[in-house]
């Protein structure tokens, strides 16, 4: 549904005043609040349902299986399903592939290794949106950041050492054994790595307009953004991805040529709308997300610790 | 202030509160046998008692007196009549219905209601105004630039996107309805016309208390149309603004052409800061108030805007615990 001239030049004009008045008069790095619940999936090793107050939701399943002679590459797969939009169309695909490549390069992937040689764990991690209105990336992010952070994995108890003879793993039939998948134990403490707990890494969309950025962009807002910046963070700091897309049409169900246009217009050039402030704009968002994400990660552990232990 | 606030999932309570219910069933069963077998000169009192009264969920018996009408939200079997909505028994004269809880708009004639041109078609507009069907507003019932009651030429049909184009929204008040439930629109009259210089939100629409006035000029410089769809709009007052000038009757011609012009601008004015903050506070509060089921008055929008003023900073207000202060402030006023 289009806006009326009027309502644009609302937004924007508020928008981009400083300080920014955006239209549910949060602050520009102050999320929507969300809904959450943990390992409500029975028949996974971690789940989580996210749900905003927007009527966004998404739900995300991770499910550990038991695979031999695979490359490490290939031990995470994010799959990200949305109600209503094709799997093969650029959206999904492109969530699909920015978490997995993030959480491939966040983990240590002794976390999954079985075995020295051979088996090691992959992890399957399905992410369904349910509904969403805005651009559902922040949504998805936050629902795998729960879910993994309740994974658990059934504990190891056969050798982990099959580099002079074959050994198939065999787990402990107790579920109360398992460990935590970012928890201090590794599964096989083969390499004498440290036993160091991991957080899982984080992705968030922001809104640009004029000078200003937004964090949880909602759907008006997106609408009358410039540009959408994707930065990811993990362990503490920012990382890649570092992308630029438009959110103003990614939000709704755009037609894949439309988007794919975009994009590769987008990629031509980050000056495109932004009149030669990319550098400092890309600083702003740095800052703001250096200051922002480690209380969004305080938030989530606060929630997932409360819930631990309460299994099923 | 929270960066982001997380609200854990409680699951349902389920135990006691179903076992009430089902009590209740069973007596409203018991007298509906009871009153079945002496029903030979009941009044109408009586007969009400053989009908379920108050709440009703999809599939639950109303009554099996074959003497009622079946209206809107029920099916029959037999002489058996059932709701097929979750919503309340209304009862007019014989007819029973059952008005639902939720659900889409449902336009009666003379609401003042908010809409979004969708489609501009031959001397007609589409505005979606949340209802089941899309509403139509005939070029015959706006107001042209150039005189209230000039006859529309074929000029005016050729330039309609110029007056109102898809995206728009208008402040409108439904004339009458056609047999399949959609409404017609119109707009004249000096109070309606395209909205400007604000934003707009949107709340269920069984939430829109009907009143005499929809248009309020609230403290802080915010006039408000509560359309009784649910969709609410929120911008800066000004002054002789054509929604609020209702009760001017001085009105010179060429103030009206001025006025109408005016109507159909897209330009917004230039709107203060201070203004717009509390645009965005005004639409938390109505957020709040939607959020915890209270029924939106003027005074109650008013109570709720006075007591968010207890957190300096709006932005607070998007959370539960605030929301639900709010709700109960605006309730006790």
């Amino acid at each position: 549904m289009p806006f009326s001239p009027a309502e644009i030049d609302y937004l924007r004009k508020s928008l981009q005043a400083t300080p920014t008045i955006r239209p549910d008069a949060r602050e520009p790095n102050q999320f929507r609040p969300v809904d959450a619940a943990q390992n409500f999936l029975p028949a996974t090793n971690g789940s989580a349902r996210i749900r905003t107050s927007d009527g966004g939701e998404c739900i995300v399943g991770v499910k550990a299986k038991v695979v031999k002679n695979s490359s490490v590459d290939e031990l995470i797969a994010v799959e990200v399903d949305i109600d209503d939009i094709r799997d093969d169309s650029p959206l999904p695909k492109l969530l699909s592939a920015v978490l997995q490549t993030l959480i491939l390069s966040s983990i240590d992937t002794n976390r999954l290794r079985l075995t020295r040689s051979n088996y090691a764990f992959k992890l399957h991690i399905d992410a369904l949106v349910l509904s969403h209105t805005s651009f559902p990336l922040n949504l998805v992010s936050l629902a795998i950041f729960l879910a993994l952070k309740c994974t658990r994995l059934p504990l190891l108890v056969s050798s982990a050492n099959d580099e002079e003879h074959e050994e198939v793993p065999v787990f402990s039939d107790d579920w109360e054994e398992s460990l935590a998948l970012c928890g201090g134990e590794i599964l096989a403490n083969n390499s004498g790595s440290e036993a160091i707990s991991w957080t899982p890494p984080l992705v968030f969309s922001l809104a640009v307009v004029g000078n200003n950025i937004l964090v949880d962009p909602t759907h008006e807002e997106e609408s009358v953004s410039d540009l959408g910046l994707i930065m990811g963070w993990c362990n503490g700091q920012v990382c890649a991805p570092l992308r630029i897309i438009d959110l103003a049409s990614a939000g709704g169900n755009v037609s894949p040529e439309q988007l794919s246009q975009q994009q590769s217009m987008l990629e031509q050039g980050i000056d495109l709308n932004m009149k030669g402030t990319s550098r400092k704009l890309i600083m702003k968002a740095y800052s703001l997300l250096t200051n922002t994400a480690p209380e969004v990660v305080a938030a989530l552990d606060a929630t997932a610790d409360e819930e631990d232990g309460a299994l099923f | 202030m929270a960066i982001l606030t997380i609200q854990k999932a409680t699951p349902r309570e389920e135990e006691d509160v179903e076992m009430v219910y089902s009590d209740a069933d069973s007596d409203a069963e018991e007298q509906m046998v009871m009153s079945d077998d002496e029903n030979e000169d009941m009044d109408d009192n009586a007969q009400a008692a053989n009908v379920a009264a108050g709440l009703v969920t999809p599939g639950k018996l109303i009554t099996e007196d074959p003497i009622w009408m079946r209206g809107h939200g029920t099916y029959s079997v037999g002489n058996k009549t059932f709701s097929s909505t979750a919503g309340v028994v209304t009862k007019t004269n014989k007819l029973l219905s059952v008005v639902p809880l939720r659900g889409r708009y449902q336009p009666q004639i003379g609401d003042h209601v908010v809409g979004r041109i969708v489609d501009v078609g031959v001397k007609r507009w589409r505005v979606d105004i949340g209802a089941k069907q899309l509403a139509v507003l005939q070029l015959g019932s706006v107001n042209l630039p150039g005189g209230i009651l000039r006859r529309k030429q074929e000029s005016d049909e050729l330039q309609m996107r110029g007056f109102l184009k898809e995206g728009d929204l208008i402040n409108t008040e439904v004339q009458s309805l056609y047999q399949d439930g959609s409404a017609a629109l119109h707009t004249r009259s000096l109070r309606y016309g395209k909205l400007r210089n604000g934003v707009l939100i949107t709340v269920p629409s069984a939430l829109i208390v009907r009143a005499k006035s929809h248009v309020h000029q609230l403290p802080g410089g915010v006039d408000t149309v509560v359309g009784v769809n649910g969709w609410i709009w929120l911008c800066m007052a000004w002054a002789n603004s054509h929604l609020t000038r209702e009760n001017t009757t001085s009105i010179t011609r060429l103030e009206e052409e001025a006025s109408l012009t005016e109507t159909y601008s897209d330009k917004n004015e230039d709107i203060p800061r201070s203004v717009r903050e509390n645009i965005a506070r005004y639409a938390n509060c109505f957020k709040a108030l939607a959020a915890n089921e209270v029924g939106i008055t003027e005074d109650r929008v008013i109570a709720a805007y006075e007591a968010s003023l207890v957190y300096p900073s709006a932005g607070d207000l998007i959370d539960k615990e605030a929301k639900e202060i709010i709700a109960a402030k605006a309730i006790a006023a």
